[in-house]
């Protein structure tokens, strides 16, 4: 297999070397104008910057870290750098040599904003080839009303269309009908195992110290894979590589402080950033003696550090720490994740850009009591990733260009061990059996440009996964009961998985502001969660593909129509997807699905699909922003093993889904946000008749998922009041005020049905909703 | 381990909940409930026959009379005679007994649940577990809880899977009267282990249990079978509070009647052990 992929890459080689050969001639008249697009205050990087020639009406995006590329005749020409919240740039420019610029793009300005010429090249929805993705920018986020005043970005990507929360208020989210296991979510480059804080509700990123968000609900690039539905990928912030800078907040339960600065100018940065909820502060107060020596909190912490070597090297460390911990007199619970990555961009030439990335991230989690009694007794699980990548840009002309890369993974899986602690505990140890695993994938992606109007994108991701000793596997009967096992050696690989992924995607531009696109996107997933709650848990242990479990396939189609308006003012997309999905993983009845070593013997597997249409308005300048968003969805599974075999709905299945996210600006110290929700309610199995055994009323169903919770609606207020403009001070200070829930919406959370304790006859349905109104203050400052 | 219980706790104090009317699917017809538990001591063991009916009928159950019960346990075939006085249940002889290891296969007929004229006939098998032997048992009041919680001593066998049903009773009187009040166990945790006092039965003082000084606990102590404790624990989740962290899709609990009958008809071994509550306290 290795073998295989060595000859793939010789091929991509070979291609782009006769590539060159062909090009020689064009190419020697060739002169390349690169650099980083950055901005110009804080000599922050920017993502997906547009740099636009416009005598030749060509250009290019930034890249990840901010680095772009364009190789064109010498000429004279105009340049025009835009860049979503920044004023352009237009530049006069000879080129006569191969020539680095460094573009900086300034911030736009409370006061400009009224006046706005706006830009040319704010198009990027139209122009750009991929579709199903969606950026936000931080701003945009923190404009976003947020539960407790919290400001939260998964929160904020599940109001947009194709996506939706998976439980009230909780940060898991399913992208088109997937489970929130399909989405890899990345912290700079690093996987987050569990985004949630407090049992879900809070999502693991501190807003202050990201950067750029990108979440791809289809046309995941060939450079990642490994999850079937979506990519979420979060940057942080470099820092301020001018001046020393910090920003912070003090909310109702949480207060937040980054710092950020160059240790030495333009050179090394810094950038330190932390946050710590406070409610259980509170809790010694109280009278009650198990009360005030119980704990229920969360902080994290991210630390970046940034190095220019020269213009051609650059070292990026980035660390990002999160841990929950509860406590009280009898129990005590940790989880947490833990990222380090370590990036060195590298430019061969200008047009050949490298990043290599060495990274570690752990999730893992303990539970427990206090030692002293017979039944005490700890709980741990951990899961932990050891990768190296190595990705290039080739940005041979703005015609043409090619991304490719190889990458390893090394995953160990420690999915629990339980054991009794102290002396008089009546426990043993129980170990489910740790398990390993390697990832490996290569990857060419080829974008190309034809003619004025058409855009093609098409790559190829192989990828291999196996199973490694050290490792005990169990083969299953009939009724799925464990009826064997085989244990290997350490480092004996005992499974491998390989296939290749596809991915194609092309753009016409049927008129300056009108494009058509479509999208065809393979992907595997080799590594899943094993749960089946709604809104899942931090004890979910993530389990591996293995002789008994195949890895998950989708094929996912996407076509789509945007069109902008108004010289971009308002962007539109209509979006519809169909996606085939095999060896689905869905669970028996009653699924013990924590430390249980025969956790494969609880699977079911089969097929599902998911096809929807999404549309989406959104208006990114001027004094009202935001966006309208509506989907109409469907996701079904078949499995066999599971409500007789019939189709049911998924889970995450939402009929409709309804999101307004607006912000209007009253003044420039006011602004007033507003969000607005409506959705299906989710599927739910309800009881159709109920049995009597020596007193007890057991309920007894017919079909799975057959029914549905009330619809959902919400609305979120937030009022942010910035203090008035004093230029001769650096603080700058503001309120936000936000109403979580404005109309006291009673959204069911939980459904329950009820034997009444006073009349044991009675039988009742009783919902559980979480979120009255909740309002919430925060204070945020920036020096 | 009930970490998730505490969690769910915890949660559950952020929470509100209220009555809601829902409309249901059509109920369909009406299927047998069976149950029944055959223990080593020797009495006039009781299997109940009863029927299902809408979920929100809110009304008695109804039993199902006039059925032929017999009872093959390998070595002899026992009819089983319906109660006079209690209708739909029925019994065996009163000097009747389980004996471990050996099978038992439960045989009704003549019974027509959905009313369609024609008789059905219904079987269930189960086999007959040893229990672990038990040394004793203690009781204490537990001050934080605000419960009396009562413990075992008793010794896992390291060689066996083993599946525990534990009930109680006060003053010779059974507290364990339901299925939501039974305590089922597996030694996945404590294989082999000594059970030196383990708190497996527990009086609740919030659902107005209450252990007086001087009362004697009598704890039981019963082997049953994988299904059996598959079975308790189906219906403990299915009857339980569901909390969209922890609850997986609701299912229906498997039972070991064929035909489409729910229920359980179960064999065990049992083992008691006495105490007198003393008024000793713990707290944590």
């Amino acid at each position: 297999m290795l073998r295989k992929l060595i000859f793939l890459l010789l091929v991509c080689a070979c291609t782009v070397g006769s590539m060159h050969a062909r090009n020689d001639k064009e190419k020697l008249n060739r002169k390349t104008l690169s650099g980083h697009v950055v901005d110009a205050s804080s000599g922050e990087s920017l993502i997906g910057a547009s740099v636009m020639i416009q005598e030749l009406g060509m250009g290019t995006v930034s890249n990840s870290y901010g680095f772009y590329s364009l190789a064109v005749a010498p000429g004279t020409y105009t340049l025009v750098c835009s860049y979503i919240g920044y004023e352009d740039l237009v530049q006069q420019l000879v080129l006569k040599e191969d020539q680095r610029l460094e573009i900086g793009l300034t911030p736009e300005s409370e006061e400009l904003k009224e006046i706005q010429v706006f830009g040319e090249r704010k198009d990027q929805n139209i122009t750009r080839v991929e579709m199903g993705v969606e950026r936000l920018q931080t701003k945009t986020i923190k404009s976003i009303p947020a539960l407790m005043g919290e400001v939260d970005l998964i929160k904020a990507i599940q109001l947009l269309p194709g996506v939706h929360s998976t439980a009230e208020g909780g940060s898991g989210f399913s992208v088109r009908g997937g489970s929130p296991d399909q989405n890899l979510i990345l912290l700079d480059e690093a996987t987050v195992y569990n985004a949630s804080h407090l049992m879900g509700f809070f999502s693991v990123f501190n807003n202050d110290a990201v950067k750029d968000l990108k979440l791809y609900k289809g046309d995941v690039p060939a450079q990642y894979g490994g999850r079937l539905s979506s990519l979420l990928d979060v940057r942080m912030k470099d820092g301020n590589s001018k001046t020393f800078a910090g920003a912070g907040g003090i909310g109702t339960i949480s207060s937040r402080l980054t710092l950020e600065g160059p240790l030495k100018e333009d050179q090394t940065t810094v950038l330190l950033s932390g946050r710590r909820t406070y409610l259980d502060l509170f809790l010694p107060l109280s009278s009650d003696e198990d009360v005030k020596n119980s704990r229920l909190y969360f902080y994290d912490a991210s630390l970046k550090l940034s190095h220019r070597f020269n213009e051609n090297n650059r070292l990026y460390v980035s660390s990002y720490l999160g841990r929950d911990i509860m406590k009280s007199n009898f129990f005590r619970m940790g989880f947490g994740n833990k990222t380090l990555t370590t990036r060195w961009n590298h430019i061969f030439s200008n047009k050949l850009f490298m990043n290599l990335t060495a990274v570690w991230s752990r999730y893992d989690y303990e539970l427990g009591t206090d030692e002293e009694d017979p039944e005490s007794w700890l709980w741990e699980s951990d899961l932990e990733d050891l990768g190296i990548k190595v990705d290039f840009g080739y940005y041979i002309t703005p015609r043409h260009s090619l991304k490719f890369g190889l990458q390893s993974f090394h995953h160990a899986f420690n999915p629990g061990m339980a054991m009794g602690i102290g002396e008089q505990s009546i426990f043993g140890e129980y170990q489910v059996g740790e398990n390993y695993a390697l990832e490996h994938a290569g990857y060419l992606s080829h974008q190309h440009h034809i003619g004025e109007k058409l855009v093609l994108k098409y790559g190829l991701r192989l990828s291999l996964f196996q199973n490694i000793g050290e490792g005990t596997v169990y083969e299953y009967g009939e009724n799925y009961e464990p009826v064997d096992s085989t244990s290997y050696a350490s480092g004996e690989v005992y499974q491998n998985y390989w296939g290749m992924e596809p991915r194609f995607g092309v753009n016409y531009l049927l008129a300056p502001d009108w494009s058509l696109k479509f999208n065809y996107n393979r992907s595997r997933q080799t590594i899943q969660q094993a749960s089946n709650t709604a809104a899942g848990s931090p004890l979910d242990i993530w389990f591996p593909a293995s002789p008994n479990v195949k890895p998950q396939l989708a094929d996912q189609f996407a076509l789509g129509v945007f069109h902008n308006l108004q010289q971009n003012r308002y962007q539109l997309s209509m979006e519809a997807y169909y996606k085939d999905m095999k060896n689905t993983v869905d669970f028996a009845d009653h699924a013990d699905l924590l430390l249980n070593k025969y956790l494969e013997g609880e699977l079911r597997v089969g097929n599902s699909k998911a096809y929807g249409l999404e549309l989406l308005m959104k208006k990114t300048e001027g004094r009202l922003t935001g966006w309208l968003g509506y989907t109409l969805s469907r996701a079904e599974r078949t499995i066999p093993g599971i409500n007789d075999g019939n189709s049911y709905a998924a889970p995450f299945d939402k009929t409709h889904d309804f999101s307004s996210v607006l912000n209007y600006e009253l003044s420039q110290r006011v602004s007033l946000s507003a969000n607005w929700v409506y959705s299906t309610g989710q599927p739910v199995t309800l009881p159709v008749q109920r049995y009597e055994i020596n007193g007890t009323i057991v309920p007894h169903y017919s079909e799975r998922n057959g029914a549905r919770y009330d619809d959902y609606h919400r609305l979120d207020l937030s009022l942010t009041l910035q203090n008035r403009k004093n230029n001769s001070r650096a603080w700058k200070g503001e309120w936000v005020f936000s109403i979580y829930n404005a109309y006291n919406r009673k959204n069911t959370w939980a459904l329950n049905f009820v034997q009444d304790t006073e009349n044991p006859t009675q039988t009742y349905a009783e919902k559980t909703y979480l979120f009255p109104i909740i309002p919430a203050v925060t204070y945020n400052f920036k020096f | 381990m009930n970490a998730k219980y505490l969690i769910s706790m915890l949660m559950l104090l952020l929470a509100c909940t209220e009555r809601v009317d829902f409309e249901l699917d059509e109920a369909g017809e009406p299927l047998l409930v069976v149950f029944g538990e055959i223990t080593s001591d020797t009495l006039a063991h009781e299997v109940s026959l009863s029927k299902s009916a809408p979920y929100f009928s809110n009304q008695e159950v109804e039993m199902v009379s006039d059925a032929q019960l017999s009872l093959n346990d390998g070595v002899q075939t026992i009819q089983l005679t319906e109660d006079p006085m209690r209708p739909g249940i029925y019994q065996t002889p009163a000097n009747y007994f389980g004996v471990v290891g050996r099978q038992y296969r439960l045989d009704i007929s003549n019974v027509d649940v959905n009313s369609d004229g024609e008789w059905e006939t219904y079987r269930a098998e189960t086999v007959m577990k040893p229990t672990a032997p038990v040394y004793g048992a203690a009781v204490v009041y537990n001050v934080s809880w605000e419960g009396w919680e009562v413990g075992v001593f008793s010794k896992d066998n390291p060689a066996t899977e083993d599946y525990y049903l534990f009930k109680v009773y006060q003053n010779g009187v059974l507290a364990t009267d339901s299925l939501h009040n039974y305590r089922a166990v597996d030694d996945r945790f404590f294989n082999g282990n000594e059970l030196q006092g383990a708190f497996v039965q527990y009086f609740d003082e919030e659902k107005g249990e209450y252990v007086a000084k001087g009362d004697t606990i009598t704890l039981e102590m019963a082997g049953i079978t994988k299904a059996y404790y598959e079975f308790l624990v189906g219906v403990d989740r299915e009857t339980g509070t569901k909390v969209p962290l922890f609850s997986g899709p609701p299912a229906n609990v498997k039972g070991n009647i064929s035909n489409g009958a729910l229920g359980f008809f179960a064999v065990m071994e049992v083992e008691r052990a006495s105490t007198i509550f003393t008024g000793a306290t713990i707290s944590d």
